[in-house]
């Protein structure tokens, strides 16, 4: 019984230490050696957000902006092309290619499709990050609904048109409040990966789209780590406030997430 | 009857193909295309038949795979860090999930298990950079001891501050699926049935428990090395500068000021394309095979 306690407590230190610390880093201005922690506490930096001199503001304003709209937009398209998958004989198939662009590493990707955007003058701009995040995210809707339309959703709507509906009453009425759940979870997991999404934006956008990971790298390669822990503790906090909230909307069922 | 029945269902019927077109030509547009066109892009350009240094048909670039001191190693590399990590992550993910069993679902430990979770590579790459590097929250606390001459975790030749990263954000993600999995495929039934034959808890464990975890759990597994294979935030802050992972090797000399290392980035990206395309044909056929 000692063991378990002890391996606990291991583990509740080791996921409640990251979150601290950065906490703590953000407070402080000064880490000179051999101090073992920071010190110059002055929670004051936090307000030079405001005055946007870091340019964080701008970066969490930025990382909102893309994230949201790429949430909607993928979850909502995602949530029609697995149905057309799921209703496809080569289901099995389309799924191997649904499967590329989430599990192909988002900068390489960025990489081979920088000429792309290039040529659709896209390189640089905030349309360009939200297009290139679409593709993961897109891709990750479209995995997670082919799994929810193969069972209840598809008998549901086979029943409404069976009933005499049309296809518009099928979603309005019966599908869409029928998922509500569903949708939800992919809603805030594509949320999640567009919000973290740092090589993305690193490649195409080219330096100019400052969101919230970037600004991270920026200041550790300035070797400004109480700034570079600020821009981290901004970007848990939405998803620790899910947490605290409502954590079924993260992790209902994390053997369908996977 | 029947004709009054199809005029009534035809409106659903093509409004309902119509959805279905339109839900295959986004998954062209947003799935096929950019994969086709990557792989595609990253080959025409590795083979020298286009961009800047694009003057005809050459295999230079793909033989600078075996003769640079970069490419193979980078490969070699992130086999490695993707193996060990894998291997730690899914270890330790199992060793929660059967140890601590249903304490994971209530208590403090079912909040702490989600952080990680939530946790970006960057961020998570940062503390690891702050605790462990030379100057680190550990190294000071030792050197306030006395004790001097930490072995390096951050920049090493191991990727020792590579592999810990990636194994604390993957664990409590296995520990969570091997538990959901053990409720839904009823393994206390199994265990019981095995101590009903005879067996003790560490033989149920050994020859029943764990192989059945592993087996439903081969997708995640696959694609928990896949995404460890190709991860770039994390080593780009823990990693060494030579070797370094194929992510950062290839962004670096996409980036580099002598734009005649070009083409290796995108000889890099193709054969990382065509490992990653690999593994999970590979996969999906072996998958059918056993479905079949």
């Amino acid at each position: 019984m000692p063991i378990k306690r002890i391996i606990t407590g291991l583990f509740l230190l080791g996921a409640f230490l990251p979150p601290i610390v950065l906490l703590y880093f953000s407070l402080t201005s000064r880490w000179p050696l051999p101090d073992i922690l920071p010190v110059g506490f002055d929670p004051a930096l936090w307000l030079s957000i405001w005055w946007g001199a870091n340019g964080l503001l701008k970066a969490t304003v930025l990382s909102a902006i893309i994230a949201f709209p790429v949430a909607f937009l993928s979850t909502a398209l995602g949530f029609i092309t697995a149905r057309a998958l799921n209703n496809s004989p080569r289901r099995e198939g389309l799924m191997f290619w649904a499967l590329l662009p989430f599990a192909m590493s988002p900068v390489i990707l960025s990489l081979c499709l920088l000429y792309l955007f290039l040529a659709l003058n896209l390189v640089g701009s905030v349309s360009g990050v939200f297009l290139a995040q679409m593709i993961s995210s897109f891709a990750y809707a479209v995995i997670f609904f082919t799994a929810f339309w193969s069972g209840r959703a598809r008998s549901l709507e086979e029943l409404v048109y069976t009933l005499g509906g049309t296809t518009w009453q099928a979603f309005k009425g019966v599908l869409i409040p029928a998922s509500i759940g569903p949708l939800a979870f992919c809603f805030f997991q594509t949320f999640l990966l567009s919000w973290f999404q740092y090589g993305m934006p690193l490649v195409i956008g080219a330096g100019k789209v400052q969101t919230l990971p970037v600004k991270v790298f920026a200041f550790l390669g300035e070797a400004s780590p109480h700034f570079a822990a600020m821009a981290g503790v901004l970007l848990i906090v939405p998803p620790m406030l899910l947490l605290w909230f409502n954590r079924k909307y993260l992790f209902e069922d994390i053997t369908h997430a996977a | 009857m029947t004709k009054t029945a199809n005029n009534q269902q035809s409106p659903a019927l093509s409004q309902s193909k119509m959805l279905n077109i339109t839900g295959f030509g986004l998954f062209f547009v947003l799935a096929i295309f950019p994969i086709v066109f990557s792989i595609g892009f990253s080959l025409i350009y590795s083979l020298g038949l286009f961009g800047f240094f694009g003057t005809g048909f050459t295999l230079e670039y793909f033989a600078k795979i075996f003769s640079a001191t970069e490419i193979l190693p980078a490969f070699i590399l992130s086999s490695y860090v993707a193996a060990m990590s894998t291997v730690f992550t899914v270890g330790l993910g199992l060793f929660i999930a059967l140890y601590l069993g249903r304490s994971i679902k209530k208590g403090s430990l079912s909040l702490a298990i989600y952080i990680p979770l939530i946790m970006p590579s960057a961020v998570a790459a940062m503390f690891v950079y702050l605790l462990l590097s030379d100057s680190g929250l550990l190294a000071r606390s030792f050197g306030a001891m006395g004790m001097h001459g930490l072995p390096a975790m951050v920049n090493d030749s191991f990727a020792i501050g590579i592999i810990i990263t990636h194994v604390g954000l993957g664990v409590p993600f296995f520990a969570l699926l091997f538990a959901q999995i053990a409720e839904k495929a009823r393994l206390n039934e199994v265990k019981n049935l095995c101590h009903s034959l005879g067996a003790n808890t560490l033989q149920a464990t050994h020859k029943a428990i764990v192989p059945i975890l592993l087996y439903r759990a081969r997708p995640q597994i696959l694609l928990s090395f896949i995404f460890v294979f190709g991860s770039f935030e994390i080593p780009a802050i823990l990693g060494q500068h030579t070797p370094e992972m194929i992510s950062v090797l290839a962004v670096r000399k996409l980036g580099l000021f002598d734009i005649g290392q070009k083409p290796e980035a995108f000889v890099v990206a193709f054969i990382y394309s065509i490992v990653v395309i690999g593994l999970l044909w590979f996969f999906y056929k072996k998958r059918d095979r056993n479905a079949n």
